[in-house]
């Protein structure tokens, strides 16, 4: 190993473990050391306040940056891009507040949000009034960016009442559905027998055994086909 | 006097899109963080192509990790070439750092021993990323906080050896300059004489905060402060034609206040 990359494997190491003081003897300016470890986690912390704003307003700074604190030093970050960082927060918040549901909904939510944000553009939904789509057979996905995030909590309607009318969290287990519309990220909540046909064509399944297998009408099918398409939330599976 | 061909810009920054998207911002060229726009698809991209429409864009990238022993990130480079390809960019730049090693990045830019081991790294690693976009990049001196012991060149020194090595062009933050010759109770103007200053393409002006222990930290979240501007009147004085621009990314001002800032910029010399 060359003295270059075990000086910086000591330092990072050190950077995560957030003390760098193993490094004093080989710097001038040592006070220089702390400068790295405040900055290094600071940025992971402003960098989960960018992409979990709803989240860290709903706990307040002080909690949130507590939090925020204790993921960053147990998660480095992979990315070139700290917009990637915290795919997995909703599952640390999960486990940290069994308590409160709504926390790691809004969570999986606000990351939902940034994810669809910037995904890759969709396609054209003109696809599905071509000549020769065979319905019965067909495999659909979920376009880029578009997710079902299964909550516990109405952790939906917190998001949306933040930051202008207090809302009490309340148990109300369902599925919500995010996607992008253009430039711009919705969600909505499922009605139950909806999410189920989505979810099951999200997961392969050919779309003609689906619907049969959802139980649904052809009519309520074919109004949230219409409502798909329309949005941009199902392109033919690859 | 100023040289003819000097260019004036502002960095993008998310409160001051609109603006800049309607073509209304009276500079010569706008400087983006490569990353915020490494994306699929979405808004990020849909910005930067409206703002290229009325604009020349230089790409600042702040995780190419120049500095890692072990080599870059071939995916992180096939995507910046992309984005390059897609926009023509004025410049392509990156820091005289590195972020992170083994696949972590810490989104710190972090020191180098200025050494000859770390000079052949970042040789190579500039070949490396100049190979992959097909273009020559800017190398950006840091702010830096401490000196290895290891270190056996100076910082100006260090970069003139890579631009002899490599053919790379230099991106000279003056706040930079300022804040490192401080933090390490060196005289920066000193600090000037090792420049190759043929190789200075674009300049970044900033101001700094005071951090614990007297350190002067690179925050970018306040006008350019005086001796910053002292010290610029001195670099343009040594540069040639170059693109100048003032960097702020955190407590973002009006649109107003910065071109004010880059108003001065502009100014001839004697009164900058």
């Amino acid at each position: 190993m060359s003295g270059l990359a075990a000086l910086q494997r000591r330092f990072q190491a050190g950077l995560i473990a957030g003390d760098l003081a193993g490094l004093a003897a080989e710097v001038r300016h040592s006070a220089g050391l702390a400068v790295h470890v405040h900055a290094a986690r600071a940025m992971l912390v402003e960098g989960l306040a960018d992409n979990f704003a709803k989240t860290l307003h709903w706990l307040g700074g002080d909690a949130f940056t507590a939090l925020a604190l204790d993921y960053a030093a147990i998660t480095p970050s992979g990315s070139w891009t700290l917009a990637d960082y915290g795919d997995d927060f909703a599952e640390y918040l999960r486990r940290h507040c069994p308590d409160a549901p709504e926390v790691a909904d809004l969570a999986a939510l606000d990351w939902a949000l940034r994810t669809a944000f910037a995904a890759t553009d969709p396609v054209p939904s003109d696809w599905a009034s071509a000549p020769g789509v065979d319905w019965e057979r067909l495999r659909l996905a979920l376009a880029p960016g578009a997710t079902l995030i299964a909550m516990a909590s109405n952790a939906d309607a917190i998001w949306q009442a933040i930051p202008d009318r207090p809302i009490a969290p309340a148990a109300t287990p369902g599925v919500v559905l995010v996607w992008r519309q253009r430039l711009e990220p919705h969600f909505r909540r499922l009605p139950a027998a909806e999410a189920g046909l989505l979810a099951a064509l999200a997961d392969g399944l050919r779309f003609g055994p689906a619907c049969d297998a959802s139980g649904a009408t052809s009519q309520q099918i074919g109004g949230w086909l219409q409502a798909w398409l329309s949005d941009g939330l199902v392109v033919p599976r690859a | 006097m100023i040289p003819p061909s000097c260019l004036f810009g502002l960095g993008l920054r998310r409160p001051h899109h609109a603006e800049f998207l309607a073509g209304r911002v009276k500079v010569d060229f706008v400087e983006v963080i490569s990353e915020n726009f490494m994306v699929d698809g979405g808004r990020p991209a849909a910005v930067l192509a409206g703002v290229r429409r009325h604009y020349p864009v230089a790409l600042h990238g702040v995780s190419m990790s120049l500095g890692t022993a072990t080599g870059l990130n071939p995916a992180y480079l096939a995507r910046l070439r992309a984005l390059a390809d897609a926009i023509d960019p004025l410049f392509v730049s990156d820091h005289l750092a590195w972020t992170g090693i083994d696949g972590v990045n810490s989104h710190d830019l972090l020191p180098l021993p200025y050494s000859e081991e770390a000079l052949a790294v970042v040789a190579r690693n500039i070949d490396q990323a100049q190979a992959a976009l097909g273009r020559p990049l800017l190398i950006e001196n840091p702010s830096t906080y401490l000196d290895f012991h290891a270190s056996c060149m100076g910082e100006g020194e260090f970069l003139a050896a890579l631009v002899a090595r490599t053919g790379c062009g230099l991106l000279l933050d003056v706040n930079n300059i300022h804040v490192s010759a401080h933090n390490h109770g060196r005289d920066p103007l000193a600090e000037l004489a090792a420049i190759p200053w043929p190789a200075v393409r674009q300049l970044h002006l900033a101001g700094p905060s005071r951090g614990h222990d007297g350190l002067l930290i690179d925050t970018h979240d306040s006008p350019v402060p005086a001796p910053v501007w002292a010290l610029y009147g001195e670099v343009r004085r040594r540069a040639g034609p170059v693109a100048v621009m003032i960097e702020r990314d955190d407590d973002i001002p009006p649109l107003t206040d910065l071109l004010d800032e880059l108003a001065l910029a502009r100014a001839p010399l004697a009164a900058a």
